[in-house]
């Protein structure tokens, strides 16, 4: 598959920061979602991607060619940046098609109506003042404008930030349906791990100006690349380990800092070993044990329990001295009337735990 | 709800200073409709076109030369841009005198002595324009660097993105967003140059129905004791200030 975008060994430096070198290609028609914390490069990635600024390394592609050898027009790429791309004093209609006017073309009746509709502008579309939208209408406001110009590449720098939690899932969802009919390819940036694993087919995780990791959600999520991303996505559960030997299925690791030997079924260099607080299994005394929760069996006790939205997280510590945080359905925390004190034994699941390499920058 | 003593007296010196204002006004009014010495309206008209024909042209002119220097000045990167908008600002705090005393030694050598033997500017309708052209340059400039630099510049870097050509980025997007701002400047520039003394005195002087100005105007009614005709002729600059700040605030709150 062709690549709609590709950066090779791109360095940016502003002031005392550097992005890079960094190596991405995005594939024609992907949706990438490059994930990260404030500060760790990804909008500097993104105007980059976009042709706002000069790389001090390195080269950028665009269907194929150096970005800045072909002229903005035919790059057909969109780019919505935090602060949208909406003329202030002028209407709605007018913002829909400000994106076409700067291509010198006509708006496609056809396609506006299709985008008014999908987007949900009908209720707005008669406004002579865009500054009179909420932010989540000015936000399809942009995307319309955006997608009206039927472009190839869609950049988007964090859509949702400035909407309300329960807005957000709304706009992954239309952002879904707009990258599925509109086929076309978008590298979407944000720091919310729940936006990322809901849009991206790859995630790129970028941290302090680098590229860590580029996997699906699944990879991502079974196997972090770094100490840096495991920490990221999921800062518990994550052990030193003393030594390892292999095992019929994997390994043996003891862990460096509690008397505690875990079997892991991967293999590889094990710096670290760590499960997902959503593996950890705690285990109903009232059934019988599964076979993928036979083996770490632990006897522990509730030391707190946090009620979140629709799930618990339990943090436990078992005989030994292991810390070890569980996230588990709500209505599983209450039903099994979970609270602080209660001994409980908890699995960690040998398919579940993944290996790390040797910490990068500390641990 | 109590003040504190600094509260009181800061509100104090407000109402202070407007009732100063205002006394000075009612001076102005009670001495323009009951001062002695009756004058035909010509002698208030005639400035008065004289002033609004000056005052046009010159505020033409000043965005005509100043709106793209100042959309220089707001997009520029180059190291030197500091020492050029320092340079432009220099009228702003420049005495109108010395800049009219310097017009005057500009027309005498090239290529000041070109344009003076073109069109004859010193102690002409030409020369009132050309100082306060001068005067309001800066004020044109500044006004307009800031609404220059107001605009969204990122929204130019969109249209860039979207293929938009230079023209179209300058007459749909920059310009549009910096309208309130330059529509301000141009007011401003107006009203400055309405009510503008020193330099045209300098350079063009005050020979009624050829370079007297109602600034000019009024005092030379003043040395000539008709104080009647002067605080009609400073009445009219009154309003047309007024008129002048009203529209800015209008603009500025868009």
């Amino acid at each position: 598959m062709s690549s709609a975008l590709e950066l090779q060994k791109v360095v940016v430096r502003r002031g005392q920061f550097q992005l890079g070198p960094i190596d991405l290609a995005v594939a024609d028609g992907e949706y990438l979602v490059v994930l990260g914390p404030s500060g760790a490069g990804k909008t500097v990635l993104l105007e980059t991607m976009a042709g706002w600024h000069f790389w001090d390394e390195g080269e950028v592609f665009c269907h194929g060619q150096p970005l800045f050898a072909v002229p903005p027009r035919r790059r057909r790429m969109a780019y919505l940046s935090q602060h949208l791309p909406l003329l202030p004093h002028a209407s709605v209609q007018h913002n829909i098609t400000f994106g076409v006017r700067c291509r010198n073309e006509k708006a496609d009746p056809k396609l506006l109506q299709r985008l008014v509709a999908m987007l949900g502008l009908e209720a707005v579309w008669k406004r002579s003042d865009v500054r009179t939208l909420s932010r989540g209408e000015q936000q399809r406001v942009a995307l319309a404008q955006a997608l009206l110009t039927q472009p190839q590449i869609l950049l988007l720098d964090e859509p949702s930030t400035a909407l309300d939690p329960h807005r957000k899932p709304e706009l992954w969802q239309l952002l879904r349906t707009v990258h599925r009919e509109f086929g076309c390819t978008v590298v979407h940036i944000t720091h919310d791990r729940n936006e990322a694993f809901f849009l991206g087919q790859r995630i790129a995780v970028v941290l302090a100006g680098k590229l860590q990791q580029l996997a699906s959600p699944q990879e991502l999520y079974h196997q972090p690349a770094t100490w840096a991303v495991a920490r990221f996505l999921s800062p518990e559960n994550l052990w030193p380990v003393a030594n390892a030997e292999g095992t019929r299925n994997g390994l043996k690791v003891r862990l460096a800092t509690v008397p505690v030997t875990l079997e892991v079924w991967r293999r590889g260099k094990a710096a670290f070993v760590g499960i997902r607080p959503e593996e950890v299994a705690i285990i109903d005394p009232h059934r019988p044990l599964g076979p993928q929760v036979q083996r770490n069996v632990f006897a522990a006790s509730v030391a707190d329990l946090m009620f979140l939205d629709g799930q618990a997280q339990v943090h436990m510590e078992t005989k030994e001295g292991l810390l070890v945080t569980a996230r588990v359905p709500l209505c599983t925390a209450l039903d099994r009337g979970l609270s602080v004190g209660q001994e409980v034994k908890l699995c960690l699941k040998p398919r579940a735990l993944y290996l790390l390499p040797e910490a990068d920058g500390g641990s | 709800m109590r003040q504190s003593p600094f509260g009181l007296a800061a509100t104090t010196s407000a109402v202070v200073l407007a009732l100063f204002v205002l006394w000075l006004l009612a001076s102005l009014a009670r001495l323009a409709v009951l001062g002695p010495g009756r004058k035909p309206p010509t002698a208030i008209l005639v400035p008065l076109g004289l002033s609004l024909a000056s005052a046009s042209m010159a505020t033409l002119f000043a965005l005509m030369l100043g709106v793209p220097a100042a959309w220089w000045l707001a997009r520029s990167r180059w190291g030197g841009r500091t020492w050029v908008a320092l340079l432009l600002d220099l009228p702003l705090v420049l005495s109108p005198v010395a800049l009219g005393t310097a017009l005057l030694l500009f027309l005498q050598f090239p290529p000041g002595s070109t344009l003076e033997r073109l069109i004859g500017v010193t102690f002409r309708f030409p020369g009132v324009v050309l100082a306060q052209f001068t005067v309001v340059l800066a004020l044109v400039v500044r006004a307009a660097t800031a609404a220059f630099a107001q605009a969204s510049l990122e929204l130019e870097k969109h249209a860039v993105t979207y293929g938009a050509t230079r023209w179209f980025i300058l007459t749909q997007v920059t310009l549009p967003a910096s309208k309130p701002g330059l529509l301000a400047a141009a007011v401003l520039a107006f009203g400055r140059a309405l009510g503008e003394f020193g330099a045209t005195v300098t350079v063009a002087g005050t020979i009624p129905g050829r370079t007297e100005t109602l600034a000019t105007g009024v005092y030379m009614a003043l040395a000539a004791g008709e104080l009647r005709l002067a605080a009609q002729l400073a009445l009219v600059l009154v309003l047309a200030a007024a008129l002048a700040l009203a529209a800015v605030r209008y603009w500025e709150k868009r």
